[in-house]
């Protein structure tokens, strides 16, 4: 291997310092990004299995008014999503339908438990945001 | 050749100057001096940003523990890691106290009338017996209106079935279950075991939630978790400065609209629980019929559509929820009153009734 080439190998040439740059940058530039780009600040999210695993899915507020149907542990239930009342589990398979009977809202977590699915809002500015309810 | 020359010949070997890096490697050298000072640069502002920010990391998690939906949410990474260990924790006691588990040592109790203690492990301590004797003393210091022994009234209201398929019973089926009834009569807290009076039954459903707060919390403390709130489906426990300073705020269900009835907010550590006929019951004839029974008739109480209490301890706020809401109106608030609980009662008719000391914790309560 000639110096020449050696040369070549090893110097720091303006690329890696762009490199570098952006490395040291990248906090800041992604915190800019988050600052201007509006996140979304309502959504639901949604706890439930797929071919017996668990995933987590977040429902848009552009895909409200409109129900969908999500798999329980014990069979399926349908949830709805309206953008005046928030979210309600329309329908179960559980025999007890506690999900069911607790109704529209836009804060409180609607948990199934022997479907193991929890249907969460996400409310980000809201002004009666609550750490949890006791019920 | 001569020595001289040979001497001469090493010290010109000597003498000879280092040979100078070449170019190429000197380059090298400095390229990594640079790439180390930017890696330990990003290092230490990372850290930096760690120590700074580490702590007001937010996390949160439900599970399905303890025949309910259990959340836990922390602050710090500490508080990450104590959270997985104080899952864990609870779902073991779960597996010994679950009155449905099989494997329970409460289940075996119920079946075989006796179960021994089982010290064989790290703390020498059995987690049932614990239980056991926490309830004893609920159950005296309530009248009565806490009793684990009510198991044995949900057997005959069909509580029991996985349908949860209701029945009433007759009178002399009440009456001859509640003479199976009255915890201190029926369970004997013994020196080796647990036994219980034959056709009786115990579910500490009543209070192993707040037993299961308790442990979960000093997992949590111990992990070094500054500031987190435990969820037991509603029995709640609070502690430590969140990051942004504001106080934990929790909201008081309205059952009748899924609204809120009250507010309690507060910067220091408060356990929080509440009782109500609107989860578990049984419907007879269209009628509905709560799991919380009035010890006096055996009869499932139906005073109130939720009863709140705030206390100091999760054992307490749980137990004395349930006991609240089993008692009659005039005795409930004499109760509240003379032991200087914090309670709020939503009546039948939609009337909130908050007793003196709880006027000191609950806020904008619903008109």
């Amino acid at each position: 291997m000639s110096e020449m080439d050696n040369e070549k190998y090893i110097a720091i040439k303006k690329n890696d310092w762009i490199i570098i740059l952006v490395l040291l940058l990248l906090p800041l530039l992604i915190k800019t990004i988050y600052a201007f780009v509006p996140s979304k600040e309502v959504y639901y999210q949604i706890k439930h299995y797929k071919n017996n695993s668990e995933i987590i899915e977040n429902i848009e507020p552009s895909k409200s008014n409109e129900s969908l149907t999500v798999q329980g542990k014990i069979g399926s239930m349908i949830i709805e999503l309206d953008n005046e009342k928030g979210v309600r589990v329309a329908s179960s398979t559980c025999p007890c339908l506690v999900c069911v009977n607790c109704g529209w809202t836009k804060n409180e977590a609607l948990i199934c438990v022997p479907n193991a699915v929890v249907v969460q809002p996400i409310n980000k500015t809201a002004a009666d945001k609550v750490d949890a309810i006791t019920r | 050749m001569d020595n001289n020359t040979i001497i001469e010949e090493k010290n010109k070997d000597l003498e000879t100057p280092v040979e100078e890096l070449p170019e190429f490697e000197k380059k090298r050298i400095k390229k990594k001096l640079i790439l180390s000072s930017i890696t330990v640069l990003l290092l230490v502002l990372f850290s930096s940003w760690f120590y700074v920010h580490g702590d007001s990391l937010f996390f949160s998690d439900i599970r399905f523990l303890m025949n309910t939906a259990y959340t836990i949410k922390v602050y710090g990474i500490k508080g990450y890691l104590g959270m997985q260990a104080a899952f864990k924790k609870i779902d073991e006691i779960e597996k010994q106290t679950s009155f449905y588990k099989e494997s329970s040592g409460l289940y075996t109790l119920n079946k075989t009338g006796k179960y021994e203690y089982n010290f064989n492990n790290k703390y020498k301590r059995d987690l049932l017996r614990e239980i056991a004797i926490q309830a004893k003393f609920m159950y005296e210091n309530t009248n009565g209106y806490f009793d684990p022994s009510f198991a044995t009234l949900h057997e005959i209201y069909g509580f029991h079935t996985p349908e949860k398929i209701g029945r009433l019973p007759s009178e002399q089926e009440l009456e001859g279950s509640l003479l199976k009834c009255g915890y201190s009569n029926v369970l004997h807290i013994n020196e080796n075991d647990l036994t219980i009076a034959s056709g009786s039954m115990i579910d500490f459903g009543g209070i192993v939630g707040g037993v299961s707060i308790i442990y979960a919390r000093e997992i949590l403390k111990a992990a070094g978790c500054k500031a987190f709130l435990i969820d037991d489906a509603g029995d709640i426990w609070f502690q430590g400065e969140k990051p942004d300073k504001s106080p934990w705020k929790v909201a008081v269900r309205d059952p009748r609209d899924g609204g809120s009835l009250a507010f309690i907010e507060s910067r220091t550590p408060l356990a929080i629980s509440t009782s109500g006929d609107y989860e578990r019951y049984v419907v007879v004839d269209g009628k509905r019929y709560g799991h919380i029974m009035d010890p006096k008739t055996g009869i499932p109480a139906d005073y109130y559509d939720s009863v709140t209490v705030v206390t100091l301890d999760p054992i307490q706020s749980d137990v004395l929820s349930t006991a609240l809401f089993a008692m009659p109106p005039d005795k409930a608030y004499k109760f509240a009153e003379e032991k200087n609980i914090a309670a709020l009662f939503l009546d039948k008719n939609g009337k909130i009734t908050v007793t003196p000391r709880g006027k000191l914790y609950f806020s904008k309560i619903k008109e």
